[in-house]
């Protein structure tokens, strides 16, 4: 079954439960008229939306009968007969409030046919704005697999005194050539490490120029100053 | 006093509703034809439908015919009554709405 047909079964059951609550004089005739009308409309869910305007119809019917529930129809006056309101008010409108013997009979359970009919509405209700509430807005995400945790990669102070005197991790590098060495072997590893340069404030740039030169011809990438506030003296 | 005495209360879903009888008088229209002209929703279109049949303003008769052969239910055919029409065009009258229409 697909959805339209569910859509007609749902409405052509809320018409006949609507024409049940109805008047009894009424409510055969009100139930062929809606399906009447309900055919003639374009879609299930216009036929929906009557049906569910018939629960209020019969509303309106039961709190302005009698006068409405006066107008008889049924099956048995069949066609071309006037139907016009009985105006003799004495005639039983409603069999449960009139019937003498209804008292003798009164039930005490609680009925529930309202409030299924209730829920009923209210489902279909939820299901008719489901796919409003389910409309998703389109966005680019990232595509391929996500990124792997990043590792921080090892940290390697090189201070440059003010006379040139060059402290890998506070040990004294003797020469440049030992740097070298130095800055060789750590480009290898990875992650490759950092190399947090500070020069002292008084040092001749050449100096450092050189380290940074060194550095960067024995394949180091990651090479920065460390913030003047933290220089040594 | 009778049911048929009985003031019609007059509002504008009622006026709806006779609109497209007073524009032909001798039209039968079914609920579906004047929903379609008046725009009524079927929760206010029905109970007016059954008042003013009650009031004496309308008569109703089952289309004919046969449901089984035309593989649908028989529709509700609405008809303005000579007193309903009067009584209408009265209505129209005071509330300046009708739109040259014959009474």
């Amino acid at each position: 079954m697909n959805i339209h047909d569910w859509l007609d079964g749902s409405a052509a059951r809320l018409i006949a439960r609507a024409a049940r609550a109805a008047p009894e004089r009424c409510s055969e005739r009100l139930h062929e008229e809606w399906l009447a009308h309900a055919v003639e409309l374009p879609s299930p869910a216009s036929r929906l939306r009557f049906a569910m305007g018939c629960w209020w119809a019969v509303k309106m019917i039961n709190r302005q009968a009698p006068d409405a529930a006066n107008v008889v129809s049924s099956s048995a006056v069949t066609a071309d007969v006037v139907m016009t309101a009985y105006a003799a008010a004495a005639v039983p409108l409603f069999s449960r409030q009139t019937n003498p013997g209804a008292a003798a009979n009164l039930l005490c359970d609680i009925n529930t046919t309202p409030l299924i009919d209730v829920m009923l509405v209210l489902l279909i209700t939820l299901i008719l704005t489901l796919p409003v509430l389910t409309h998703a807005v389109k966005i680019d995400l990232p595509q391929g697999p996500p990124p792997t945790a990043t590792v921080r990669p090892p940290v390697i102070d090189l201070d440059i005194d003010f006379d040139g005197t060059v402290e890998w991790n506070g040990t004294v590098v003797q020469s440049m050539q030992q740097l070298g060495d130095f800055f060789r072997a750590e480009a290898l590893k990875i992650p490759q490490p950092e190399i947090h340069l500070r020069p002292n404030s008084y040092v001749r740039y050449d100096f450092v120029a050189k380290v940074l030169a060194l550095a960067q011809r024995n394949g180091l990438k990651k090479v920065g100053f460390v913030s003047t506030g933290t220089f040594r003296d | 006093m009778g049911t048929k005495d009985r003031p019609v209360r007059m509002s504008l879903q009622t006026l709806r509703v006779l609109e497209p009888f007073l524009e032909n008088p001798n039209d039968e229209l079914a609920g579906a034809d004047i929903q379609k002209r008046g725009g009524l929703a079927s929760g206010t279109l029905y109970p007016i439908l059954l008042r003013l049949e009650a009031a004496g303003w309308f008569v109703s008769r089952w289309e004919a015919i046969d449901p089984v052969a035309e593989g649908r239910p028989r529709r509700r055919l609405y008809r303005l009554t000579p007193d309903g029409r009067a009584r209408a065009n009265e209505v129209f009258s005071a509330f300046s709405f009708r739109r040259g229409v014959p009474a």
